[in-house]
């Protein structure tokens, strides 16, 4: 056993220093927390991973060009968050929105350019009235023998027992003496939220396994880079499934979640109608990223189409197209609703 | 590359076991290490944002050695969890971090007139590193997996300082080959999970990596040691060590932690 010699310590540590000096070199970014750079990073970035310039036949080359030369170094906040806030507005999508301190920009046209169709104080004082039930994210009660049930957002988880619970409720084969003649969904306002709840919703009005839709990721920077599509099935879930026939309601504000939710139900079958107006779209799976000023924001990565191939970035259509009139509106009738309630109450009596 | 890699780390070997000295070390024993520490690390990923990140870390770190004459096998883990934040805006991110490597080395001669000696080998390296995007929406999970052989190369210096026996280790490794998961182009999944008709676990874990090497992946670790030998057969090890990685897949990804740990080698 030697001695120590303060010597060996002293060129470990330096050598210790040396080599952490170098660990700078490898965190190199393409970007600083200069405005022309958030600019670029973000052009960069959707350029790269968007998913639906050819669909949409988005000139992103030109949107470069109209917007760089508003961006300089050393601009207000604002006045940079509102020059990218145009420049995503040209993908007219509502799964795209840039969100800062101050503000979140969005691309609302989807619903807003069309006929609202729904009211839900019409809902609430003349449909729902004081004795509904409130089952997990559900309101809902039986009016003239067929199950009525209300879902605002698929941000509210749906567990397994709940939804059990409402298709034993409303089902023909239930227990109950009451028969049940069909039951009504109603998605209209319904702005999306998880898929899984859509999933476990949908997985209740079917007895066999389906393919439902087809997905595609981005797997390159180019506009058309996409893997191959893949198919997306559905399982029965739950103790049984709902066999009556059923109407699920929907109306331009029905996006992302709500549109697959509209387009899974519409592909199961010809006992599940669609009725109301088109679905605002929203058929991709929105990612988020941040620039390099710390502002955070998302677009859509994926496309999703139906069994036949139809992209449902665009709203699913209703198999019924039905548009609330305004002299109902005035009498407290919901047109939509109640064009259901009598197809499925004409429906039972054949 | 690739091959170039494998042919390099066939002749390390080969040149280790010609080469290894059957001169005994006296430092012969089995240990299980147990013990805990601070991890300050960094990442910055270009796949997720254009943000470094900095995270502080609680660490659990254990261990086996097994010491004989003129070789060691060790196994080592190390557990990182913490958060991380960036200088811009309020993102707070999970820093999740598991770190295994089994080594083996041999001796191969002593220098500074026998007071260091000198061991090379090799060794597999596994990282895995999970990063939690809490205000990302359907992407916020950032995982990478990372499995590594690497040439080893370590030093033990021994001294004695107030009458008691000390050594200094310095352990070094440099990854040649490595199989890389990292998540989709477009996706926060990795892109053999992205299908769910495959139900098979390593299947999906094959199609969704990449045999790399030093022209797309970059990985350096090494750790700086202070054993105190206890009385009882025991040891106690002060260490530190420091770990960098770099990956171009599908955008970069580089990412360094600097943990210090104390651990209890017990004797067995």
């Amino acid at each position: 056993m030697k001695t120590l010699s303060i010597t060996k310590p002293i060129l470990f540590v330096c050598f210790l220093w040396a080599a952490v000096s170098c660990e700078e070199a490898v965190f190199s970014t393409a970007y600083e927390n200069k405005a022309e750079d958030v600019f670029e990073s973000l052009w960069t970035t959707v350029d790269e991973n968007y998913a639906f310039f050819t669909a949409k036949d988005i000139d992103w080359d030109a949107a470069y060009a109209a917007n760089k030369p508003r961006v300089q170094n050393g601009m207000r906040s604002d006045s940079l968050f509102d020059v990218l806030s145009d420049m995503l507005a040209i993908l007219q999508d509502g799964h795209v929105n840039l969100q800062a301190g101050f503000d979140i920009s969005r691309y609302w046209q989807w619903y807003l350019d069309y006929p609202a169709n729904f009211d839900y104080d019409i809902i609430e004082r003349n449909y729902l009235g004081d004795d509904y039930q409130i089952t997990g994210p559900f309101y809902h009660r039986m009016i003239d023998s067929i199950g009525y049930i209300y879902y605002e957002s698929f941000d509210k988880d749906v567990s397994g027992s709940v939804i059990d619970y409402l298709v034993s409720l409303y089902s023909r084969q239930g227990k109950d003496t009451v028969i049940v003649k069909g039951l009504i969904i109603d998605v209209r306002n319904n702005g999306g939220g998880k898929i899984k709840n859509a999933e476990t919703i949908a997985s209740r009005f079917t007895e066999e396994r389906k393919k439902v839709q087809y997905w595609q990721y981005k797997d390159g920077p180019g506009h058309n880079d996409f893997s191959e599509p893949i198919a997306r099935y559905l399982e029965p879930g739950g103790d049984y499934q709902y066999k009556a026939p059923v109407i699920v309601l929907t109306n331009r504000s029905c996006y992302s979640s709500t549109n697959f939710f509209a387009q899974i139900m519409k592909s199961l079958g010809k006992n599940i109608l669609l009725m109301g107006d088109s679905t605002g779209g929203g058929g991709g799976l929105p990612i988020s990223r941040e620039l390099p000023n710390g502002w955070i924001y998302r677009f859509s990565s994926t496309i999703t189409t139906t069994v036949a191939g139809e992209n449902i970035e665009f709203g699913v259509a209703p198999d019924i197209k039905v548009d609330m009139k305004e002299a109902d509106v005035q009498k407290g009738k919901d047109t939509i609703l109640e064009t259901a309630l009598q197809l499925l109450k004409a429906n039972y009596a054949q | 590359m690739n091959k170039c890699s494998l042919c390099t780390l066939l002749i390390f070997l080969a040149y280790l076991s010609s080469y290894a000295q059957e001169k005994p070390d006296k430092k012969s024993g089995n240990y299980f290490n147990l013990g805990g520490g601070y991890t300050m690390s960094k990442f910055l990923d270009n796949s997720f944002s254009t943000l470094k990140y900095t995270a502080n870390s609680a660490s659990a770190v254990a261990g086996l050695d097994f010491n004989r004459p003129v070789h060691y096998h060790r196994v080592d883990v190390r557990f990182d969890y913490g958060e991380a934040k960036n200088r811009v805006n309020y993102g707070v991110v999970d820093n999740i971090r598991f770190e295994g490597n089994y080594a083996y080395a041999r001796h191969i001669r002593n220098f500074g007139n026998d007071r260091i000696r000198w061991f090379g080998g090799v060794s597999v390296n596994a990282l895995w590193q999970l990063w939690i995007f809490n205000n990302f929406q359907n992407n916020a999970y950032d995982n990478s997996i990372y499995v590594s052989a690497s040439p080893n190369t370590s030093l033990a210096y021994d001294f004695r300082l107030f009458r008691r026996d000390f050594t200094v280790g310095f352990a070094a490794f440099l990854p040649l080959v490595t199989f890389a998961v990292r998540p989709s182009y477009g996706a926060s999944s990795f892109s053999g999970f992205l299908d769910r008709e495959k139900n098979k676990l390593v299947s999906k874990i094959l199609d969704s990596g990449h045999i790399t090497s030093f022209n797309r992946f970059f990985r350096y670790s090494n750790t700086f040691s202070l054993d105190y030998a206890l009385r009882n057969g025991n040891r106690l090890r002060l260490s530190y060590a420091w770990n960098i990685v770099h990956y171009n897949e599908p955008r970069s990804v580089a990412a360094a932690s600097h943990n210090i740990s104390i651990a209890t080698m017990f004797n067995f």
